[in-house]
């Protein structure tokens, strides 16, 4: 194979770390890269660094923004007794999606997890222990993946809050909306059932 | 369910290999290391998306290539549907039914169900717990999502837990770190012990029904044994079965009084992953007594019953048996032919040519360094 030119191969590898890029959508690109114009690289390659230089997180919630407090913990609309826990900042934007959520936020940075060293000091667990204590919040609503780790995570900052007087939940599992009833799986059938509801 | 076809790409020895399987026994013979075994190995990729071979995903692809594909047609009553599995180093592994993703590979829990046997198998009674442990888990994990789910949970805050054991400081922070990872280990192991205790009489009586071929008068029976102290009534065969709350109760107990025995050591000293199957001969214990024959005899019978009771809904199960035709003499191997025979599809490998009553009957397969001929 003709080996590339060390420029555009450098900028293959610097894309091909990039999360769900490989090395074959790296070249492609990279060569599509260097058909645009020069204006365009620029202006590309500007945007990168001052989205990176720009982006801070919110000392308050963790979520990513320009303005520390972000957006939404400056928001007065928005319900300041409730708090939403997520895992990453991306979980905010989900939750955003829906419409449906007018509380606040909180992202921990990681869940618990002794074999990878990560203990509560690496996550913004007394931040958020903080705000509890604070005195205006009546609930924290945990919305972790219901992993090993996420239900850990859940129960340790249950057991840290509770004491303030905080009422914890956590998101319900079951049925996906407008799915049929015999195409859900087993495993989600069965805990739509232990978790129902009166009507 | 039976496998009407099987694909190999990439696949051990195998570049690419499509083969189409009779619906009762299929036979491979061929010399050692030709890939026979491979062809089993090809179909538990289908029923549990891993190698009942013990063998690690990154073992399995053809050396040089990046990766691998298996794909089959199931039939289950008139209905086909086409599972593909493709793994690679990258991706890892991704199932497909009939062109559909599978969401999780959990979801593939019943599409296809295998037993499979081999001459290591024989050992299985004499041997450590693990392998007895791991004849349950293999059997429930086909039939029962919910309890993969809790398996894999287990096994997940099992090493979670051992490592804030490992590295627990005498202070307030590091026992509530172990606390939460002991209620998370109670709610996935007692989930898993609930439902092995309710398992367990159930194989028990389908492992009996084989006893006959054991030896005539012989009673072979089941017990699970748990390391967590949960009262008499709770492990016989013929006794309840405690509810995952009894469990639980018991367990968070158990690991209660180890706490500092545990904390001193660095690991988790009760659950599921320390549990037993004491298997019986006349009400002993065959692991402490049983002479070799009788370690035989009675493997043969606890796979059969593993097969039964995949099969107990009536579904049908594919049986995969691994040479076992050199640790049986002729008469004992025609019978377990007839036997595993009842529930439908056997693929079965020998370095011997087909022979006997069953040969008349069966699809014959030569496999020669990566090639299948059907004869």
């Amino acid at each position: 194979m003709a080996s590339l030119p060390p420029s555009l191969e450098r900028l293959i590898g610097l894309l091909s770390r990039l999360p769900g890029i490989g090395r074959k959508s790296a070249t492609r690109i990279a060569l599509r890269l260097l058909d645009s114009s020069e204006a365009e690289s620029r202006e590309l390659a500007r945007s990168i660094v001052e989205a990176c230089e720009k982006t801070i997180r919110c000392s308050t919630c963790g979520g990513l923004t320009e303005e520390d407090p972000c957006g939404i913990c400056t928001d007065v609309r928005r319900d300041r007794g409730l708090i939403c826990v997520v895992e990453r900042s991306s979980d905010i934007l989900a939750l955003e999606r829906t419409g449906r959520y007018r509380g606040r936020y909180h992202v921990l940075g990681g869940l618990l997890s002794p074999l990878d060293g990560v203990g509560p000091e690496n996550l913004r667990i007394d931040t958020l222990v903080e705000r509890a204590r604070a005195g205006e919040l009546s609930e924290i609503i945990l919305a972790l993946n219901p992993t090993a780790e996420g239900e850990a995570t859940s129960l340790y900052i249950a057991k840290l809050v509770t004491p303030a007087g905080v009422r914890v939940t956590r998101l319900a599992s079951g049925l996906p909306v407008g799915g049929d009833l015999d195409l859900a799986d087993e495993l989600t059938l069965g805990t739509a059932l232990e978790e129902r509801r009166d009507l | 369910m039976w496998l009407r076809a099987l694909r190999l790409e990439n696949f051990r020895n195998y570049e690419s290999l499509e083969l189409e399987l009779a619906q009762g026994l299929n036979f491979f013979s061929g010399p050692n290391g030709s890939g026979k075994t491979s062809i089993l190995e090809g179909v538990s990729y289908l029923a549990v998306a891993r190698s009942l071979r013990g063998s690690n995903d990154g073992e399995v692809g053809r050396w040089g290539e990046g990766g691998f594909g298996v794909g089959g047609d199931v039939v289950t009553g008139e209905r086909s549907s086409t599972v593909v599995l493709r793994f690679s180093k990258a991706a890892g592994k991704e199932v497909t039914v009939d062109g559909e993703p599978l969401a999780k590979l959990s979801d593939l829990v019943g599409v296809l169900r295998v037993a499979w046997f081999c001459p290591e198998d024989t050992w299985i009674t004499k041997g450590q717990p693990a392998a007895r442990r791991k004849l349950i888990d293999l059997t429930l994990c086909q039939l029962d999502p919910a309890y993969l789910s809790s398996l894999t949970g287990y096994r997940r805050t099992l090493r979670q837990r051992n490592e804030a054991l490992l590295t627990w400081t005498p202070d307030e922070e590091s026992d509530r770190i172990v606390e939460v990872w002991t209620e998370r280990l109670v709610e996935y192991g007692s989930a898993v012990v609930a439902k092995r205790l309710e398992f367990v009489p159930r194989f028990s009586d389908a492992v009996s029904q084989y006893q006959s071929f054991v030896a005539a008068g012989d009673t072979l029976s089941l017990r699970y044994r748990s390391s967590v102290p949960l009262g008499d009534d709770a492990t016989g065969a013929e006794g309840r079965s405690l509810e995952q709350d009894d469990v639980a109760e018991k367990y968070r107990e158990a690991l209660e009084s180890r706490s500092e025995d545990e904390r001193r050591r660095g690991f988790t000293l009760v659950g599921p992953h320390r549990d037993d199957l004491d298997v019986r001969l006349n009400g002993r214990v065959l692991r402490t007594f049983g002479s070799q024959g009788q370690h035989r005899t009675a493997a043969i019978a606890l796979k059969l019953g593993e097969a039964a009771v995949l099969d107990s809904d009536g579904q049908g199960v594919v049986v995969l048996l691994d040479d076992i035709l050199s640790e049986l003499d002729d008469e004992r191997a025609g019978a377990l032919i007839d036997l595993v025979g009842g529930h439908g599809q056997a693929l079965m490998t020998s370095t011997r040519p087909m022979a006997g009553a069953a040969a008349e009957d069966a699809a014959g397969f030569v496999v020669e360094a990566g090639k299948v001929e059907r004869q």
